[in-house]
């Protein structure tokens, strides 16, 4: 099978989180809060533990949805986390006699330390790989506790363990404290600038990379923090359960989470929560049923799920906020229209100082970056030979050659998207040949792609800002974000996406992807920018406006590298050209000198046996 | 000598082990490789199969094998079923599916509890009696499941890859859209793939039963092991499963002779883990793209 | 992004919402006729049947339970006042947890019966302190179920088992060994195969002791995960140690597949031990096609008292079947609180657990007192099934007949 398939599928079904949760939305939490805070006020203990179990779960949910309904992983393994600092709060309690708080803070910590393990090995696999994967963990701990029954009492668990509280109305309100923090936390995190990379990572983790990010590293704070949020409601059930037993490992925890998301509507943080009371409270008071209880619980599960595939309660109380709220509500206040006005400097920035003579291309400036014998071999083939060629700064290079001739595969080199077989890359003589895209992308070496990549599910304006953060995960305040969005309007404007700006990426036509994909390189104001062929498949009035946009790049000093095989945009844009031919340069000076060419003459008219010449 | 008869032993368990797993874990390959569905009901499947059987045999009065064969058909009838009028309208959304899948299975075990109680039924060795092999006493009903299986997959092979059929099944798996497009009647290739997969889970439930029980849990456990297998062989590969099959079905029995039946599950899943860190789409999947 | 996503399907939503309106008013419902229906008996002694409903050993304590409460009521109930019985399903320990609380705040219950599983019973245990409800537990065995009635009386007293706890049920059959197995049988090899949970671990780690004690050869011992399905392994190595006997210690369904594949396989020892299903006398021999014939294992279904053998037959009478274990418990613990609360002249808790104290009751399962860890001091006799029949072997004072050493060995 076709794990670029798995993983396109994948996450197409992980229903692209719509949008930031909502202010509206964030009343319904607070009365998903309230409403249990008070019912459990009169003191039935069994309404009470139920609400606090319900509460657990729906902080698992939002935990879990946190992370697999933005990046689009599923985590088929998340009940590990609370799992494992239930566990471990159990037997740091019953075995070892610390107080119940230290306990916990013992489970959540040894949780952590799993996330970070189970994320760094788990994390570069990804769709369907990366959800069997996590799925296996669990599985083998719970197998881990039958093996050592003996220590951590398997099938039974562990018993003997100090309540935090004596009194169960106190368990209900530690739990809905842990889920009003957990939601919190979750919205603010996943409507910054994390969440924001998450879903751009979600559509298309290499494109992310090209501009800088680290996806690694957001992918696994994100992935700790989901983790640790669940565990710290998991290590609370000892503490109030008073035992602990390997249900709580078992991939049916994690099914059973998911269900709720599913249930409630993923990627919208309440929609887990509200699943997870109303499954919680339905299999209750399906009790009345005695021995059919567990039939009827789920069949109408399997009802929801197969008449309301997209959830139920979120939506549904989405409808109805809606409806009674009013059509008319507040604007919610638009990307990047704060107040504070640092407008940054227009991009392409202002021409360097143009030191010598503008019309001879780049005669006196320094190299900036360099191929050194470059080679790359996939198997027998040989894509590109023994490439050498350098830039200097501020000069506009294209790159020509019949289709096949290695160019892709030379820009994948040069940003470290493939390793190459032999040969050096410097960047302003540093050494970046087995660099990562990120860190090279962080060094200004940023690439466009052939075949647009912007983020689905991200509008245009999204999709320019992701281009423009900065490497750190947090960002308290949100202030990057709003600096970022500032910019985003300015490059928009110059590429005139203006129009576009809140149009989801993958409905736009694709002259507008073509600008967006530049627009987006720009934004991470590289040093050196490559284009690969920004004009393919456009042409009139478009071609014409990209190619303004471009020559005006070319003009404000900024080092391009560009592959085109539309004659007109090299002979404008560039003063130098390379052609490559069977992975070898076979030509490299000014646009009419290579015209003029006769080796280039034959490998385009495909006289054979030419790639020699060089 | 007593080393010798282990040996023995666990080369015609380990052979029967293989042939249960294979049965299974080639009908998950096959519904993720065409459908993309991780189908958690895969196990009711193989639970149906033995119930069928049982009841067929003992309310119909059919002869066991015939009471056999009829359950398997029925299964992979209602596998289709499950998949024209559950799955198809909601194939898109592909988590929704895993889960719906997932509360089928227990819907399917809480139904039989309710219909037939929780009480386990017996279901005959279709052929009694022993034979003795490499100084071991086999039931025969351990040869049939590995003379079963091997003709059951014999049969699938002819069937994916020397009829047309098979090569239209195929095309599905390749490219949804691309089978579409020359006519290829897609969704009733998702159905007839679920209904195969069934059959074959079933026909495991089926053999294994005279040896176990029949109870409403039994599809539990070899769920979890066809899963383990698939991820180790390559999931989508059909050729992964039955090699990982073999694999796992021998690396099962030895831990369980030489070690102890407790650690089977634990090795499988530790072994697939590992398989899975250093090449994640297993052994015969396609490599991942770059990263 | 914002506008297109309000705008997408109103209709959409609108029908989802009318579809969750619909559950609502449904649970509703549920819960208001539920209310309703518990109305109505407020005055009875209610007497919660905890246990998995959907499993026979569930089942049965609730059965044998209704069973005792019709007769109370028939003889003219208790103080006055009609026997009801609530179910409520055992599962993982949260679920279980729930449904004990639903049945003391929402049935408010005056005592409890029942219980299988001992880790979800332990779960439940602090929930019961809490509550302050008498618990007889007829099924669950582990030792630590009963550790903490001395320990902390006051908050532990409610907590009684009407059951033989795995460690008492190992120093029988220690004594089956002794007196049967190699005082009949001359057998001295014993092979030891327990299902990995507390209760069988607890009853290992006395057995084996008293075997060693006892001058026997221990020669292989495992645990299984009680999913198991295939006992070959075991059976090769238990072979392989020249086991003469295999000790089987299971609670679960894996109890039909040992016999039949020890029945396929002939391997060279015999079988015997603590067998949850093979208590199961009217059923068990038909599920598992006579595989278990020479199985010697402990059952229930002997003249415990005099009341013993006339339960039995009413029983079958009625269900067609016979009841398991859990259930003559339930049946007697469910008299046990009738008496007292007519010794007490109350239902309230404290005067119960007093009064139960001092009980000293001839039950179906034999003379029933409870000593100061509340544990009833019971007999569990030994049979051996012989061409359809469990055959009573142990103790000397039920014994039919001899034990028979498998033909085959």
């Amino acid at each position: 099978m076709d794990p670029v398939e798995g993983r396109n599928r994948a996450t197409e079904a992980a229903a692209p989180p719509s949008r930031p949760a909502s202010s509206r939305l964030r009343y319904l939490a607070a009365l998903l809060v309230l409403i249990p805070a008070l019912a459990g006020a009169g003191g039935d203990p069994h309404l009470l533990t139920t609400l606090t179990y319900a509460s657990v779960w729906a902080v698992y949910g939002v935990g879990y949805d946190m992370f697999s309904g933005y990046s689009g992983r599923v985590n088929l393994g998340y009940a590990m986390f609370p799992g494992l600092a239930a566990y471990v709060a159990a037997i740091l309690n019953a075995r070892l006699g610390w107080t119940p708080v230290a306990a916990m803070l013992g489970g959540v910590v040894a949780s952590g330390l799993l996330a970070l393990l189970v994320g760094a090995l788990t994390l570069r696999i990804r769709g369907i790989y990366f959800a069997l994967a996590t799925s296996i963990v669990p599985l083998a701990l719970g197998q881990l506790t039958r093996i050592f029954a003996r220590s951590i009492g398997g099938e039974e668990g562990i018993w003997g363990i100090t309540p935090l509280w004596s009194d169960s109305r106190y368990d209900l309100w530690t739990a809905l404290a842990l889920l009003a923090a957990a939601y919190l936390f979750a919205a603010w995190y996943t409507s910054s600038k994390a969440g924001l990379v998450l879903r751009a990572i979600q559509g298309r983790e290499d494109a992310a990379q090209a501009v800088g990010q680290n996806t690694h590293r957001v992918l696994l704070v994100s992935f700790l923090i989901s983790a640790v949020m669940g565990a710290g409601a998991g290590a609370y059930i000892p503490h109030f359960q008073m035992t602990i037993s390997p249900e709580v490992l078992d991939i049916g925890a994690t099914l059973q989470v998911i269900t709720f998301t599913q249930v409630g509507g993923p990627g919208t943080l309440v929609g887990p929560a509200v699943g997870a009371f109303g499954l919680v409270l339905l299999n209750e008071y399906l009790r009345e049923f005695v021995e059919v209880r567990l039939f009827a619980y789920f069949l109408a599960l399997v009802l929801l799920l197969r008449f309301a595939p997209r959830g139920v309660l979120a939506p549904a109380a989405q409808a109805l906020v809606r409806a009674v709220a009013g059509r008319r509500t507040p604007a919610v206040p638009a990307a990047g229209r704060s107040d504070r006005a640092p407008v940054v400097a227009v991009r392409p920035r202002p021409p360097h100082p143009p030191a010598g003579a503008a019309a001879d291309g780049a005669g006196g400036r320094s190299v900036i970056l360099q191929a050194d014998r470059l080679t790359k071999r996939f198997g027998g083939l040989v894509a590109v030979q023994q490439v050498s060629f350098s830039v200097r700064e501020g000069e506009v290079v294209g790159l020509v050659g019949p289709n096949g001739a290695g160019k892709t595969t030379l820009f994948n080199m040069l940003t470290g998207f493939i390793r190459p077989t032999e040969g050096r890359v410097l960047l302003r003589g540093t050494d970046i040949t087995h660099a990562r895209p990120h860190e090279i992308a962080r060094m200004g070496l940023v690439r466009t792609f052939q075949l647009a990549h912007p983020f689905p599910g991200l509008s245009v304006l999204e999709n320019l800002v992701v281009g423009g953060l900065g490497p750190a995960v947090l960002d308290l305040g949100n202030r990057e974000l709003a600096g970022a969005r500032e910019r985003a309007r300015e490059v928009a404007r110059f590429l005139g996406l203006e129009r576009w700006l809140e149009q989801p990426a993958e409905v736009l036509p694709y002259g507008v992807l073509k600008r967006l994909e530049v627009g987006r390189a720009l934004m991470a104001d590289p040093r050196v920018l490559l284009l690969d062929e920004p004009f393919a498949g456009i042409g009139g009035q478009e071609f014409e406006e990209l190619l303004a946009a471009l020559s005006a790049i070319a003009a404000g000093g900024r080092t391009v590298v560009i592959i085109e095989h539309k004659l007109r945009a090299i002979m404008q844009l560039t003063r130098r050209v390379i052609v490559l031919h069977f992975g070898q340069i076979i030509a490299d000076g000014t646009p009419q000198e290579v015209a003029a060419d006769p080796g280039v003459q034959e490998a385009y008219l495909g006289v054979g046996g030419v790639g020699q010449s060089a | 000598m007593q080393a010798l008869g282990t040996a023995a032993a666990v080369i015609v368990y380990g052979l029967g082990v293989s042939g249960i797993y294979a049965l299974m874990a080639v009908g998950v390959a096959l519904i993720y490789g065409v459908g993309r569905v991780i189908n958690f009901a895969h196990g009711a499947f193989y639970t149906l199969g033995a119930y069928l059987t049982y009841l067929m045999a003992t309310r119909l009065a059919l002869p066991w094998p015939v009471a056999a064969a009829a359950a398997v058909l029925v299964v992979g009838l209602l596998g289709a079923a499950y998949d024209r009028y559950v799955l198809a309208p909601i194939r898109e959304k592909e988590i929704t599916v895993w889960i719906l899948t997932f509360a089928t299975a227990f819907l399917v075990r809480e139904g039989l509890v309710l219909l037939l109680g929780a009480r386990p039924y017996s279901i005959p060795s279709f052929v009694p009696g022993s034979t003795r092999l490499l100084g071991q006493s086999i039931a025969n009903q351990r040869l049939l499941i590995v003379v079963a299986s091997a003709v059951a997959l014999g049969l699938l092979w002819v069937l994916l890859y020397r009829t047309r059929t098979g090569k239209a099944l195929r095309a599905v798996a390749q490219t949804r859209y691309g089978a579409h497009l020359v006519g290829i009647p897609v969704e009733r290739a998702h159905a007839a793939v679920m209904g195969i997969s069934a059959g074959l889970a079933a026909l495991a439930g089926v053999l294994i039963s005279p040896i176990a029980v029949v109870t409403p849990d039994m599809g539990f456990e070899p769920l979890l092991l066809s899963f383990t297998v698939v991820i180790f062989g390559g999931i989508g590969s059909l050729r992964g499963s039955l090699v990982a099959a073999l694999l796992m079905g021998y690396i099962s029995t030895l831990v369980s002779f030489l070690v102890s039946p407790q650690y089977v599950t634990f090795s499988a899943l530790a072994t697939v883990f590992l398989v899975l860190l250093v090449r994640p789409t297993g052994l015969f999947g396609a490599a991942v793209e770059g990263a | 992004m914002e506008q297109r996503n309000h705008g997408v399907s109103r209709r959409h939503l609108l029908r989802q919402a009318a579809g969750a309106a619909a559950g609502a008013g449904w649970s509703f419902y549920v819960i208001t006729r539920s209310r309703t229906a518990r109305a109505g008996e407020a005055s009875a002694f209610r007497v919660g049947a905890l246990g998995p409903l959907t499993d026979f050993t569930g089942r049965d304590i609730l059965r044998a339970a209704q069973m005792a409460a019709e007769e109370i009521n028939q003889a003219g109930g208790v103080l006055g006042r009609p026997v009801e019985v609530v179910p409520a399903d055992e599962g993982d320990p949260e679920q279980t947890v729930r449904a004990f609380q639903q049945l003391v705040t929402r049935d408010r219950v005056h005592a409890v019966v029942g219980g299988f599983r001992s880790g979800v019973i332990l779960a439940v245990l602090p929930h019961v302190a809490r509550a302050r409800i008498p618990f007889i537990i007829t099924g669950a065995a582990s030792p630590d179920i009963t550790k903490d009635v001395r320990r902390n009386y006051r908050s532990f007293k409610y907590i009684f088992r009407a059951w033989v706890n795995s460690n008492r049920q190992a120093v029988n059959l220690a004594g089956v060994v002794k007196e049967i197995l190699n005082g009949q049988a001359g057998f001295t090899r014993f092979a030891i195969d327990a299902e990995n949970l507390k209760w069988a671990r607890d009853y290992v780690d006395i057995l084996k002791p008293l075997l060693l004690q006892s001058g026997f050869d221990v020669v292989y011992e495992t645990f299984h995960d009680p999913a198991i399905t295939d006992f070959s392994p075991i059976f090769e190595a238990a072979s392989r140690a020249r086991a003469q006997v295999l000790l089987e210690i299971i609670s679960n369904q894996a109890g039909y597949t040992i016999v039949k594949q020890w029945k396929a396989q002939r391997p060279r020892f015999a079988l015997a031990g603590n067998n949850n299903p093979s208590y199961l006398v009217s059923s068990f021999w038909r599920d598992t096609e006579g595989a278990c014939e020479y199985e010697l294992s402990a059952y229930v279904k002997a003249p415990l008292s005099s009341k013993s053998l006339d339960f039995w037959a009413r029983f079958e009478a009625r269900h067609k079947e016979s009841p398991f274990y859990t259930g003559t418990g339930a049946y007697d613990a469910v008299y046990l609180l009738k008496l007292a609360a007519e010794r007490a002249g109350s239902f309230g808790a404290d005067e119960l657990v007093e009064a139960l104290e001092q009980s000293d009751y001839e039950g179906v399962i034999g003379r029933i007192r409870f000593d100061e860890d509340h544990e009833a001091t019971i007999p569990l006799p030994y049979g051996q099934w012989i061409k359809g029949n469990k055959v009573a072997v142990w103790p000397e004072r039920f014994s039919l007949g001899r034990y028979q050493v498998p033909p085959w060995l």
